[in-house]
């Protein structure tokens, strides 16, 4: 299955197109396009340690790419300036592997964040704001506790609710599972899709979890070796005979015999 | 011959990778001048960093410099007195603290103490993906981060130096009072004689360039970290010993400026 572009259209929201990103000798992101609409949850999948993360810091330009175009929101970022870039970053959000809370300040302080930088809102709706938001992840009451009173699973939960704090048309999740129990893994994977259905939230996650991301992804590719060697729907993923895909499927440590020949 | 060409290639690699350096804090100082100009000042975070920078230094300033003002009476009274120049005992002490020991002492300490606390905090917030969040965010991080801390540390190291040499001088002239065996009024009138507004506000000046260097140099190494809890550790390190370095080259070309220009008001 070759790895495609899309068609052209105003419902997409993210469009990579043969884009490229090394790190001294190694390319970590080579020749990789895909499209993301509006309202899909797409997911990068690939092996740990592979630089899917690049993926996610290319669209929000914390890293530029070498070659190829990164178009969001239908503009042209691949060589946007911080200051056009900080326009586009407004109307979106990344919830980082680590929550990267503040860990300064407390939960609601973390979460206003972003309205105390960008808005002139009220102090009683920026509370309303704050409260609704850590409710939607299911932390209500939680606004004077440090991140540093929280497990991995609250912190991620705090992060999404920061990230929905200025209502964000697109969110970006980096790894929102890893080192969490299965049950918190589920929830989280629940919280996106609920996301999607009642916000209508588009998102992009990059994660190893391929069974997570097989139930709650519209869409995914698959990374691997810095190509997406593969992308398509949970059904077309399932069915694709490509070596590496079945291998990391079925969480073998070789490639299948009758494929591999 | 192969080590010969090592250490040359070891040499230049070292040399660009200090003129990286420079440039990179050079850029750093651009930018900060750039949010300053701008004019949203952050102020509740000035004033947060002024106190955690400021007020929280002065119990290690207060000793250092008294126990500095007791040691130049120790040195210089007894000789003085043998000389009969007794009168000059607290211009001595008055001058080196104004003009040298206490911008100096106060700068290394708040270096200690404050400057590996923003490189800690800024290099931990770095590798936990806090700065990048910040980006995200569409918050410059040096806007929210490095501009108040300059500014704090900026106005601070003046009243901090002001504060070391009031306690310097005063450990002084315990000392000439007690050991020495000096009257209070020899002590102080010496003072007054000697040290001139302008050695006061050459300490201050010194005072004003050294927080910038503290806060300008700790918040680009923590920015810079990178590789974990060990990476905080090194750029801890590292911005304690490039700001100890930097302190005592600008200290000289400081006092070298303001002595050829009180020099060249005499003639």
């Amino acid at each position: 299955m070759a790895p495609e572009t899309g068609p052209e259209s105003e419902e997409t929201v993210i469009r990579l197109e043969n884009v490229s990103k090394s790190f001294g000798r190694q390319a970590v992101l080579r020749d990789v396009s895909f499209h993301v609409q509006r309202g899909e949850t797409f997911a990068v999948v690939g092996p740990s340690g592979c630089g899917k993360s690049v993926t996610l810091k290319v669209i929000v330009g914390l890293l530029r790419p070498d070659a190829g175009r990164v178009t969001v929101f239908g503009q042209d970022v691949t060589h946007a300036s911080e200051a056009a870039f900080d326009v586009l970053r407004k109307r979106m959000a990344m919830v980082f592997q680590g929550g990267a809370l503040f860990d300064s300040m407390t939960v609601g302080e973390n979460v206003s964040f972003p309205l105390d930088q960008h808005t002139a809102t009220p102090l009683a709706e920026k509370r309303r704001i704050v409260a609704e938001s850590l409710s939607r992840v299911g932390l209500p009451g939680t606004e004077a506790k440090m991140p540093s009173e929280l497990s991995g699973g609250m912190r991620k939960r705090v992060a999404v609710a920061r990230a929905l704090a200025l209502a964000p048309e697109l969110i970006l999740f980096d790894e929102p599972t890893t080192g969490l129990d299965p049950i918190t893994t589920t929830e989280i994977g629940l919280l996106i899709r609920r996301l999607r259905d009642d916000l209508g939230l588009t998102s992009v996650m990059v994660s190893h979890d391929i069974k997570n991301v097989m139930e709650f992804a519209n869409r995914l590719g698959i990374h691997h070796g810095g190509e997406l060697i593969a992308v398509g729907t949970p059904d077309e993923i399932r069915q694709t005979r490509h070596p590496f895909v079945r291998q990391f499927l079925e969480g073998l440590a070789h490639p299948p015999q009758e494929l591999a020949a | 011959m192969e080590s010969l060409r090592k250490a040359v290639a070891d040499l230049g690699s070292s040399i660009v990778e200090t003129l990286r350096e420079l440039g990179q804090i050079s850029i750093l100082c651009l930018q900060v001048a750039f949010w300053i100009s701008r004019g949203r000042l952050p102020v509740r975070q000035v004033l947060v960093h002024m106190n955690e920078i400021g007020v929280n230094s002065l119990p290690l300033i207060a000793i250092t410099s008294l126990f500095a003002g007791m040691v130049l009476v120790v040195q210089v009274g007894k000789q003085f007195l043998d000389l009969k120049a007794e009168t000059f005992i607290g211009g001595t002490v008055g001058l080196s603290l104004t003009r040298e020991l206490a911008p100096l002492l106060t700068a290394l300490a708040v270096s200690g103490r404050s400057g590996s606390a923003i490189a800690a905090e800024l290099g931990t917030m770095k590798v936990t993906e806090q700065i990048d969040a910040l980006v995200v965010m569409a918050t410059s991080p040096i806007a929210y981060l490095v501009v108040p801390r300059v500014i704090a540390c900026a106005l601070v190291m003046p009243c901090l130096t002001i504060f070391s040499e009031t306690v310097g001088i005063l450990g002084g002239a315990v000392v000439a009072v007690a050991q020495v065996r000096i009257s209070s009024d020899t002590f102080s009138k010496s003072i007054v004689d000697w040290v001139q507004y302008d050695d006061v506000v050459s300490g201050v000046v010194k005072a004003f360039v050294f927080g910038i260097i503290i806060a300008i140099i700790s918040s680009y190494k923590g920015l810079k970290t990178s590789g974990g809890a060990e990476g905080v550790g090194r750029a801890t390190t590292a911005s304690v010993v490039l700001i100890t370095g930097l302190l005592l080259v600008t200290n000289y070309f400081l006092s070298v400026l303001f002595f050829s220009y009180k020099a060249s008001l005499i003639k």
